[in-house]
């Protein structure tokens, strides 16, 4: 299901999924399937590397995100549990294919400050450190509410990494790089229709929800769970795969205002500002 | 000895048992009180991501080689649940999401107090608690290998025997994950040796309870360790705790078992 501008939304994917056939049909390891020698008769650009590596540590951040989540009622439902148990376990093998291609190229992430520790960011570290403490007092007051939001960010974070998959594809050019890639996309299409029937259905249902999504999402920026990342790499990667293609973002755009209770926003406008820095 | 991380998601699998011949179940089904043991075990298997949720409360989320190892282990589990859950259903019992969702549910305040309270005190004494995660892994991937040992030996099927072996199997390599942490930060630390000694003594209960119903952790402990050779076993998982740094004298898997009046 690309993400390009034009095109409509996809329609309503079979309903209910079939968690346990999802997690029957699970994708491991790349590794056998790549052919890192194609790289070494031609290198992807540093530029590409540099987009990839950023991906990467997005897919690489599951346990970090069901932090968050499972601290909340989101944990008690079985369906959702049984789905990210797959969900992380194939992530975990898209980032490590990623880290394959990287390290193919020998590919150092390039020597960049840390965010500078201001006050704002000690007050971040610390809520990252207690967050969990203070939403699992909330969440768990607000109750099922709070699942309608981790689906909506669920769906959205699909949208923007198969965008950037797309757009890395695009640029890259490489025959190689490309076959990889749509194997990770097709395997994130399975995720992508998870998140949206749970996020179209609970939204629909519940005004709660539709008001606690739109809150919520306002207040962040994706992607959610990277922490610490140098400013340097995260303005290089929306400059060169958001801001580069404003078609794309609006696309998106229209998408999150296409699910129930988000009618006009402009977060990924948004977000791709904040991420760039200027 | 070391875990390598490396080999063990490479080598990860759900568990098979689709070449194993479940046909005599139809004719000569199981016991009831194996039934009612496969039932406890395989609820414990699904509700693993629960205890992930607590184990990702704590700073260990910081690091690289416990999110891959948390991810391959939540998945196994996930999979021994389906495993046993197809056992159950040959036998007209079925372990449907909804009721397991109904269970969390029942399950209520307490369980929304567990993180926070963990939390706070993983967050306060930092990364010294982690060990104490890793030797309450440790704890409870030895007594689900004793557990899935016994079954095995107990109840004398074939194809329910390899099952519960293979299963058994993973879980080893689970406890060689959880006992080489906790072996590694408890000898570096002895604030994480006061602290493990202390949680271990004060907290520690049978994997299951607190989520499943007292009278089934009675149940599947008096069945599985209640007779002959049993409390040999359940010493055996204390010997273990008592090699850990710091650990030795400790008999908190015989103590839960006398506290519930099950002595061999």
């Amino acid at each position: 299901m690309p993400v390009r501008p034009g095109e409509p939304a996809e329609t309503d994917p079979a309903f209910p999924f079939d968690v346990r056939e999802f997690a029957r049909r699970a994708t491991g390891s790349h590794r056998d399937d790549l052919r890192l020698a194609e790289y070494d008769a031609r290198p992807l650009t540093w530029e590409t590397l540099r987009c990839l590596r950023y991906v990467r540590d997005v897919e690489r951040a599951t346990m970090r995100h069901l932090r968050t989540v499972l601290v909340t009622p989101t944990h008690k439902d079985a369906h959702i549990t049984a789905f990210l148990t797959t969900w992380a376990y194939e992530k975990y093998w898209i980032a490590d294919a990623l880290d394959a291609v990287l390290e193919q190229h020998e590919y150092v992430q390039p020597p960049a400050p840390r965010r500078p520790v201001t006050r704002a960011a000690l007050l971040r570290r610390a809520q990252e450190r207690f967050s969990p403490i203070g939403r699992s007092l909330i969440d768990n007051t607000i109750g099922e509410a709070v699942i309608a939001f981790h689906m909506a960010t669920g769906t959205i974070d699909e949208w923007m990494t198969r965008a950037s998959y797309e757009r890395i594809a695009e640029s890259a050019e490489h025959k190689e790089l490309t076959r990889t890639l749509e194997r990770v996309l097709d395997i994130k299409s399975q995720h992508l229709a998870f998140f949206i029937a749970q996020a179209r259905t609970r939204l629909r249902r519940s005004r709660l929800a539709r008001r606690l999504t739109r809150a919520r999402l306002q207040r962040s920026l994706w992607p959610l769970s990277v922490a610490d990342e140098p400013i340097e790499e995260e303005s290089f990667f929306f400059d060169r795969v958001f801001a580069a293609a404003p078609a794309l973002v609006d696309e998106i755009d229209r998408r999150v205002r296409a699910l129930p209770g988000l009618e006009g926003l402009t977060l990924i406008r948004a977000t791709v500002a904040a991420r760039r820095h200027i | 000895m070391a875990f390598d991380i490396d080999r063990f998601t490479r080598t990860s699998q759900s568990v098979q048992w689709q070449d194993l011949s479940f046909e005599d179940f139809r004719d000569d089904p199981l016991p009831p009180q194996t039934l009612r043991s496969l039932r406890y075990m395989c609820d414990v298997e699904y509700h693993t991501v629960c205890y992930l949720r607590d184990l990702l409360v704590t700073p260990s989320h910081k690091e690289h080689d416990v999110a891959a190892f948390m991810t391959m282990w939540n998945r196994e589990e996930f999979w021994h649940g389906e495993a046993l859950a197809h056992v159950l259903g040959l036998h007209g019992i079925t372990v449907d999401f909804d009721q397991l969702k109904a269970r969390r549910l029942k399950v209520g305040w307490k369980d929304r107090l567990d993180p926070v309270k963990q939390s706070l005190l993983g967050n306060i004494v930092g990364t010294d608690f982690i060990a104490v995660h890793m030797i309450w892994g440790a704890v409870n991937e030895w007594s689900a290998t004793a557990a899935y040992t016994r079954l095995a030996e107990l109840e004398g099927r074939p194809a329910l025997a390899e099952l519960l072996r293979r299963i058994a199997k993973q879980e080893s390599r689970h406890v060689a994950f959880y006992a080489t942490q906790a072996r590694n930060r408890l000898e570096r630390s002895k604030k994480a040796r006061m602290l493990a000694r202390f949680a271990l003594r004060k907290a520690w209960a049978p994997v299951g309870s607190g989520v499943l119903p007292e009278d089934e952790v009675v149940h599947v402990m008096s069945h599985l360790f209640g007779g002959p050779g049993g409390m040999e076993e359940i010493r055996k998982i204390d010997t273990h705790i008592g090699r850990m740094p710091g650990l030795g004298g400790l008999t908190i898997v015989e103590d839960a078992m006398r506290s519930r009046g099950i002595a061999a």
